[in-house]
């Protein structure tokens, strides 16, 4: 398309060159008669016309399909990571397996190229067979416009992993490029579609699933994963919010409180990223910090009677300390 | 970009309608400056709708283009199909637009024929609009709700009456301009 517009803006100055020069101009009039004129012009209406019916008698079944997505449509899928249930994600691709045999108890990872949305469940075997097996998979990898988004998952590549000593090293997928082509509505209808016209997005999930021996311990000290979800997980398991018990005499605080409660814990914050409101399933407020433009976020929960503060995703308490 | 390309047109070939050169053609089949007026003014818009009609079936013929040069397998289908009444409301809005745009032009170019300081105030002027556009202060907040005025609204009705209007102003504005050059001489 730019070469389409480099060429028509040279065209369009080659022509303004053209016109300038009288002996050139004399020449086109005399070359392009009013009969000319007339025949070229009508030629080129034809040729639109022509166009009008061509595109409404085209087969278009060979297109690249295109499925239409709800607004909360990647949420089921992240809400299954978070929660671990691989299970209920059905259109998952098995990119590929490592199988290595190993002596040591103690397992650690190492990110060596960026990779932001790296996701790992580990799974214990039954029995200690000195063997790790890991497999990728990847779903909906996929490239996103208005509501409807095109589905790659099948061409996405799986990690690079290498196991050197007790250290599991993982590198990013590699890119692909995919060359694609796609019409937009008129400049001038856009403001009578209900549809707004946005850009293109990329989308999609990849999970390494570990198999581990029964007793292999599992660290991430350097916290390069994003999640790890051991199976079984005892710790996790045990540990919830506890149930708030309503003192009569206690003053409850509002949720502006609460959020200046949770800023005063964080010094280097801004009140304004603050933001909350109570959780209906604890009672608890449910306070969250994002930072715009680094992508960073956190929340925590605020016990509305006792001020104590938990952070959400492991319920360990941080205020007040023990 | 089709469509640009015929804002720009539209906008530039209306200045160069109020030209002395333009002006004089018609001189030897139009009794008076009235009817030569009003017969660019007729022209010009003959010239809006055509090329309205021409730059929205344009946007039909790069869609075969693309058809007939890539694979198949590389487009996406949707929007490929523009459905019929689509593509009216494309020519009528495109038009709408391109006859805003020829007005305004009009305008310009018979206040360049009035005063010739136009030829440097009328571009210094348009820069210095858009440069308050790009800017995010206060000053170009009644710009830019002048231009939410017609690229927002969402009701065709309405954009049509908002647009003929505004057009209609412009014109008649030329065409004051246009008498009054016409006193000069």
């Amino acid at each position: 398309m730019s070469i389409i517009a480099l060429f028509s803006i040279l065209g369009g100055l080659c022509f303004l060159v053209l016109i300038s020069n009288r002996k050139i101009t004399t020449r086109i009039r005399l070359f392009l008669s009013n009969k000319k004129v007339n025949c070229i012009l009508a030629a080129y209406v034809i040729i639109l016309i022509f166009s009008v019916i061509l595109m409404y008698i085209l087969p278009t079944n060979q297109f690249t399909a295109s499925k239409k997505y709800s607004p909360h449509f990647f949420d089921k899928y992240s809400d299954a990571i978070a929660e671990g249930n691989l299970d209920k994600i059905k259109s998952m691709h098995k990119q590929k397996v490592w199988s290595y045999n190993v002596n040591f108890k103690k397992l650690a990872f190492n990110k060596t190229s960026y990779w932001s949305n790296q996701t790992i469940f580990v799974k214990r075997k039954s029995q200690n067979d000195g063997k790790i097996k890991i497999v990728s998979y990847a779903f909906i990898y996929s490239l996103l416009r208005n509501n409807y988004y095109v589905d790659y998952t099948s061409k996405a590549k799986p990690p690079t992993l290498q196991l050197k000593a007790n250290t599991l090293h993982l590198a990013a997928p590699s890119s692909y490029n995919v060359k694609l082509s796609y019409f937009s509505n008129e400049l001038s209808i856009n403001q009578f579609m209900k549809e707004d016209e946005r850009g293109i997005g990329f989308g999609g999930y990849n999970v390494l699933v570990l198999y581990v021996p029964k007793n292999m311990q599992i660290t991430d000290d350097k916290n390069v994963i994003r999640y790890v979800k051991t199976d079984p997980t005892p710790k996790n398991k045990e540990k919830s919010l506890p149930q708030i018990n309503v003192i009569p005499k206690a003053k409850k605080i509002t949720s502006e409180q609460a959020i200046a409660l949770v800023h005063s814990l964080f010094s280097k914050t801004k009140l304004s990223e603050f933001s909350g409101g109570t959780d209906k399933a604890t009672g608890y407020y449910l306070i969250s910090w994002a930072n715009p433009g680094i992508g960073t976020g956190a929340s925590w929960y605020v016990n509305p009677y006792t001020r104590e503060v938990y952070i959400s995703y492991s319920y360990d308490k941080i205020y007040p300390k023990k | 970009m089709l469509f640009g390309f015929t804002i720009i047109w539209a906008f530039v070939y209306s200045i160069m309608l109020c030209s002395d050169k333009l002006k004089c053609i018609d001189f030897s089949v139009v009794s008076n400056k009235l009817s030569s007026i009003l017969s660019t003014v007729a022209f010009l818009f003959t010239c809006c709708f055509i090329g309205g009609i021409t730059a929205s079936l344009g946007s039909v013929l790069i869609r075969i283009i693309s058809y007939i040069s890539k694979n198949h397998k590389n487009i996406i289908g949707n929007n490929f199909v523009i459905s019929f009444s689509t593509l009216l409301l494309i020519c009528l809005s495109s038009t709408l637009y391109i006859l805003l745009f020829g007005s305004f032009g009009y305008l310009i170019g018979n206040l360049i024929e009035l005063n010739k300081i136009f030829i440097f105030l009328a571009p210094i002027g348009l820069f210095t609009i858009l440069t308050f556009m790009s800017s995010n202060g206060g000053t170009s907040k009644i710009l830019y709700g002048l231009i939410c005025f017609y690229t927002k609204e969402t009701s065709i009705i309405i954009f049509l009456i908002k647009s003929l209007i505004t057009s209609v102003i412009l014109i008649i504005a030329g065409m004051f301009l246009a008498t009054r050059i016409e006193v000069q001489r």
